[in-house]
């Protein structure tokens, strides 16, 4: 190492006053014989005079701080902040991340049974359809038809009650024409159960409702009138004759029946 | 009360009735209570009616009016919500008495099934075999009965057992009303086991009522069926398809003919307004 290399090493420590006043002698005694330690010294004089003025800078800006309460509101802030990725960003970082992954496996599993269930419609012949043979017909279609039998049974059902109800009013000429009636009444009514039975899951439906109520009557009125037999006498026979004559039962089987007959085409 | 005009006639007769039962049993005062109740359950006053029937029961234990008393206690059960179970029991109580009345009898029977298969729809897979029973039955009304609440059942397994029944009613019942029902029972069940009775005896060909009909770009109705069925399809279809017949003139009968007459061929009945075509036509297979 050279005496100029030595001295400029020694150069910033002499600069900043660090060395022993023996060194300080000699360096100073260097400096005046060599130029090029002087020009040196002349570099390090402008940089330390930089330094010190930025220094001079940064206390100017940093002298209105105040330091206790920065620290304060630091610490306060940084507590918002997790409060606040507890409450959202975190938690939708993590339920995005939950999501993601298995999303994407369920979408390669799709992919896969989408193409297996594309290969065994293709081989099933599906968009090249060979036209159906037998019978076929939608269930859609097999309620409608099931509805329109009940509208017809019912219709008949009541036209029948109407006779049922019309040989009460028609007088028997004596006693024995009043029994033989009355186990003929007797066979109709049991008749007229049996058929009932077929219409009632329909009748609970709404085209239905209106001959709903009528029929649960007729039904009542036809399970007493099954258990009757041939025990009527004349006078009995005569009173039931009036009453049929006095009620509207006639008008009201009428009335519902006219209106599923309207349905027809 | 709502007041209900033919109330009037079955007031009257339900009294008679009462009044025609013997001398002897015009004493007893539980028969008057059973009239009684007769005359709310034709009200639909259910909850009463119950009420007075448990109490005949509770009083007169051994009347002989108790079959009837069991049986209308059944019926009121029946009608009130959520007592399926109770009045299903209560039934086959009523069954054990061994009533000669052949109407109620029938009655309870067909109530059993009804009940069972309400119950098999709620979840109660065991109650199907109360209806698969009575595919056996003697009396034919209840078989055949069985064998249509059967063959609604969505479990097809189960609804294949009515197919015997079905096919016999076809086979040997000449009331239109019954086979008709029979063979909308086996299009939902088994088309094929109905094609296999449908088969004419001498060519062992079956007569098929194709129609189909489209509207808007799109096929609306596409059915092929027993030519049997042929009125009851044509007055299930559509009111919409049912206004364009009628705005050109065409009835069920008119149809039915002009499908007869054109054989082979197709009938079509076009409404260029509304876009509409009514294709009908026979196969035969």
């Amino acid at each position: 190492m050279t005496a100029c290399a030595r001295n400029q090493r020694k150069l910033v420590e002499y600069l900043s006053g660090g060395l022993d006043p023996v060194e300080r002698e000699a360096t100073m005694t260097h400096l005046k014989d060599c130029p090029s330690c002087r020009a040196e010294e002349a570099r390090w004089m402008k940089l330390l005079e930089a330094a010190s003025a930025g220094k001079r800078d940064a206390d100017r800006a940093t002298a209105g701080i105040d330091w206790e309460g920065l620290a304060q509101r630091i610490a306060d802030a940084a507590e918002q902040n997790i409060a606040g990725r507890r409450a959202q960003p975190e938690h939708r970082r993590r339920h995005l991340a939950w999501l993601v992954r298995p999303a994407m496996a369920y979408l390669l599993v799709g992919l896969f049974i989408g193409g297996l269930a594309m290969w065994a419609v293709f081989k099933t012949g599906v968009f090249s359809p060979r036209p159906r043979t037998g019978y076929f017909a939608s269930t859609e279609f097999l309620d409608k038809a099931e509805m329109e039998l009940a509208r017809r049974e019912t219709v008949d059902y009541l036209e029948r009650s109407q006779y049922l109800l019309l040989d009460f009013s028609q007088a028997p000429a004596n006693q024995a024409g009043a029994v033989l009636s009355a186990e003929i009444a007797s066979g109709k009514a049991a008749a007229l159960l049996s058929r009932k039975k077929f219409i009632n899951s329909q009748l609970d439906k709404v085209p239905m409702a209106k001959a709903r109520e009528i029929c649960d009557q007729i039904e009542v009125l036809c399970l007493e009138l099954s258990q009757i037999g041939g025990r009527l006498d004349e006078a009995q026979w005569r009173e039931i004759q009036d009453r049929v004559r006095q009620s509207q039962l006639l008008l009201q089987i009428n009335l519902v029946k006219k209106e599923l007959q309207s349905r027809e085409i | 009360m709502r007041y209900k005009p033919q109330h009037s006639i079955v007031v009257g007769i339900l009294i008679l009735a009462g009044l025609c039962l013997p001398a002897r049993s015009q004493d007893r005062p539980e028969d008057k209570l059973l009239q009684e109740a007769k005359l709310l359950i034709f009200d639909a006053q259910w909850a009463p009616a119950l009420d007075k029937l448990e109490s005949v029961l509770r009083q007169y234990p051994n009347s002989p009016a108790t079959p009837q008393v069991l049986f209308y206690r059944a019926e009121c059960l029946s009608k009130t919500l959520g007592r399926d179970r109770d009045a299903l029991q209560a039934y086959k109580e009523y069954l054990k008495t061994n009533d000669r009345n052949e109407s109620l009898v029938e009655q309870a029977e067909v109530s059993i099934i009804e009940l069972s298969f309400n119950l098999y729809n709620k979840g109660d897979k065991e109650a199907v075999k109360e209806v698969a029973g009575r595919l056996t039955s003697p009396n034919k009304a209840i078989q055949y009965y069985a064998a249509y609440k059967l063959s609604s059942c969505k479990d097809k397994a189960v609804a294949a057992k009515s197919i015997p029944v079905l096919q016999r009613i076809i086979n040997t019942e000449t009331n239109p009303e019954l086979t008709d029902r029979a063979r909308i029972a086996l299009l939902r069940v088994s088309p094929k086991s109905l094609e296999n009775v449908d088969r004419r005896p001498e060519d062992r060909r079956a007569r098929i009522l194709r129609i189909r009909i489209s509207g808007g770009g799109a096929q609306k109705v596409d059915i092929s069926i027993p030519l049997a069925l042929a009125d009851l399809a044509l007055q299930a279809i559509s009111e919409e398809s049912k206004v364009m017949l009628r705005k050109k003139g065409y009835d069920l009968d008119r149809i039915l003919s002009e499908v007869e007459k054109a054989g082979g061929s197709v009938l079509e009945i076009q409404d260029s307004k509304e876009g509409t075509a009514f294709k009908i036509w026979i196969e035969i297979r």
